[in-house]
């Protein structure tokens, strides 16, 4: 029953590529494509009573068999799937079939979208939306390591094409860059699962875990795993990717790679770790401060928007990975629903702003004429530190609970840190400026659905009072009013790596060499 | 006659592994976009030949109709899968390219 999931929208896709070239328009498709990515749901509600659920695919034996799971590990990251998806196709369905800024009629329309006459503009966009969807619930459900890789695949081939559809300069560029580095780290994962093959025979990870015999091999193979997830996550020092592909591409298509394509490697890293403990979570502890701090100091000094959300996202999965480096599983997994949830709200509330001014800078833009935007992008925006009682105190403040010594009071700085830079977002947009009327009133309305579920899960994990729950948010202000006084936001500073001198192709080759760096620094941290 | 070369220490693994590596070299020093995916597509031969050579039995029966001693099927059917990942990356690399002129930074 678990594999359905997937089945229906694969099928769903390929019905929709096929009516399409037969030259159906109009409703029918949006019908189909709504109906391929709900009816998951359908499934997961029938099997939610029945977990923690463990099926072989076909019936055969494990060693084998496919084996899907659905347990406490993956439920409440595949709802969250499901509820992204399911608000980002509707938010698509707007986006994309409203006419673009420039051509817009001033006014509001009755309906919600303006009928489009002839063929659709992204018709593409909503197969490879149903592709990735696919991907995205097999990687999450799959408990066999190569089965894994092709639904990581499916999805990440579908989300190159969708940031290449993108109609701003350089998205060419920048779904070229993703395309080559991620596929990169695939081809590494899959010569370290032969590895593992090699000395076990298996590659369902519970298997694995019962026959891996830890050697110089074996530890090397688990070790190129992590450095290709580092690859696909986008943690310094590879996250190069990250910036562009978020800046470049549309917002729907942006809120999943941020959502989705960085959360299934993720979950895959916390589930190898806690399978395998032959990986020291010394050199993971370095590599997640490093992203933390670099994605923080670079967020502080941000102006636009996208790129912004994308560092916050490198600074978010430091804390994950500082949360699988210090073995606490399970607030690694809780932020990363955290983050799931409220980036997703966050890119499409702040897509809804952007799209009514068409800008990206935050010095141009406003929310003050939309309260209740306002009001869930600051809720969203304040969950991702620790503020007392929001969502992130449960999930943030249990993987800060979970250090021991001078690691904790870093991190603690770090999510300080996070909340000035939102702050900072937040006391710019909320001036007042002029305001615009021609915006599709259903886009704020569809990007506040996330805001609903996340303020759900609040009160559902309400967290006990803790000090600095209550103190972060006063501090960080503090900080912030002391930034602006002294100046410090008005620095303007040189990259060292500066993305316009080079040619893409040079830009390759750096990264490459990082990659193998760091695959380097692995293989050689026992000599 | 490589045998004598290499001293019986080059089998079909350690073939795919150099292969990656030379993919890897071709993605660190190559600045020509089309010589990049093509060391994509070299790597990715060189794990399909790894993985081959991981299930290669010496001597063994092809794995048909059981017997004694088998070749493992089981990495080469992997594989088909993987030649298909890479076959869909390599046209939408192309793909890419081609649009890539004039689209700025």
């Amino acid at each position: 029953m678990i594999p359905l999931m997937v089945a229906i929208p694969l099928i769903t896709a390929f019905i929709l590529t096929l009516i399409d070239s037969i030259g159906v328009k109009g409703p029918l498709i949006r019908i189909i494509f709504l109906s391929g990515i709900i009816s998951p749901w359908l499934i997961f509600i029938h099997l939610l009573g029945l977990t923690p659920l463990d099926q072989i695919v076909g019936g055969w034996q494990r060693i084998s068999g496919i084996e899907v799971a659905l347990d406490s590990m993956n439920i409440y990251l595949l709802f969250a799937e499901l509820a992204i998806f399911s608000v980002v196709a509707l938010f698509a369905l707007i986006y994309f079939e409203w006419t673009p800024a420039t051509e817009r009629i001033v006014g509001r329309s009755i309906l919600p979208w303006k009928p489009h006459v002839g063929p659709l503009r992204h018709g593409p966009i909503y197969p490879l939306m149903l592709l990735m969807h696919a991907g995205a619930i097999g990687a999450l459900i799959s408990r066999d390591l190569f089965n894994f890789f092709v639904y990581l695949e499916i999805a990440g081939v579908s989300a190159f094409i969708m940031v290449a559809y993108s109609d701003e300069k350089g998205a060419k560029r920048a779904a070229y860059r993703y395309l080559l580095y991620s596929i990169t780290a695939s081809f590494m994962f899959l010569m370290a699962l032969g590895i593992l093959y090699m000395n076990t025979g298996y590659l369902n990870i519970q298997l694995l875990q019962e026959n891996l015999v830890m050697n110089r091999d074996t530890q090397f193979a688990l070790w190129i795993i992590v450095a290709s997830m580092f690859v696909k996550v986008g943690l310094v020092p590879l996250h190069l990717w990250q910036p562009k592909v978020h800046s470049k591409s549309h917002v729907p298509v942006a809120a999943l790679i941020s959502g989705i394509m960085v959360t299934l490697p993720m979950y895959r890293l916390i589930l190898i770790v806690s399978y395998f403990d032959g990986i020291s979570s010394y050199l993971l502890m370095i590599f997640a401060f490093a992203s933390i701090f670099f994605g923080m100091v670079v967020a502080l000094f941000e102006y636009d928007v996208f790129r912004l959300l994308a560092y916050c996202t490198i600074s978010q999965m430091g804390f994950i990975l500082l949360g699988i480096a210090s073995s606490n599983y399970d607030g690694a997994l809780d932020h990363l629903f955290t983050h799931m949830l409220v980036k997703v709200g966050l890119f499409l509330g702040l897509g809804a702003v952007i799209y009514a001014k068409g800008s990206r800078d935050i010095r141009e833009l406003n929310y003050r004429d939309k309260p209740i935007l306002m009001g869930s992008i600051i809720l969203l925006s304040l969950s991702l530190g620790v503020v007392y009682p929001l969502l992130g105190s449960y999930s943030l403040g249990g993987i800060i609970g979970g250090l021991d010594g001078g690691t904790r009071y870093l991190a603690m700085l770090a999510s300080i840190g996070t909340l000035v830079y939102y702050i900072k977002l937040n006391h710019h947009l909320i001036q007042t400026g002029e305001t615009e009327a021609r915006q599709p009133v259903f886009l704020p309305v569809i990007a506040m659905v996330l805001t609903l579920v996340v303020i759900i899960f609040t009160i559902i994990y309400i967290p006990s009072i803790s000090l600095y729950g209550i103190i972060a948010l006063p501090i960080s202000l503090l900080t912030y009013i002391l930034f602006c006084k002294t100046g410090i936001f008005k620095l303007s500073w040189q990259p060292i790596y500066d993305e316009d001198k080079m040619t893409l192709g040079k830009e390759v080759n750096i990264y490459t060499t990082l990659f193998v760096l760091v695959i380097l620094l692995f293989l050689f941290q026992w000599f | 006659m490589i045998e004598s070369i290499t001293g019986g220490y080059l089998n079909t693994e350690i073939t795919g592994m150099i292969l990656v590596l030379i993919g890897l070299y071709g993605l660190m020093t190559k600045e020509d976009l089309i010589k990049q995916v093509l060391a994509i597509n070299i790597i990715s031969t060189g794990v399909v030949l790894y993985f081959v050579g991981v299930g290669y039995v010496a001597n063994g029966e092809s794995p048909i109709l059981p017997a004694d001693l088998m070749v493992d099927p089981l990495p080469s059917t992997l594989m088909l899968t993987s030649l298909v990942v890479d076959v869909a990356v390599t046209a939408v690399a192309l793909a890419i390219i081609i649009r890539i002129t004039g689209d700025g930074r």
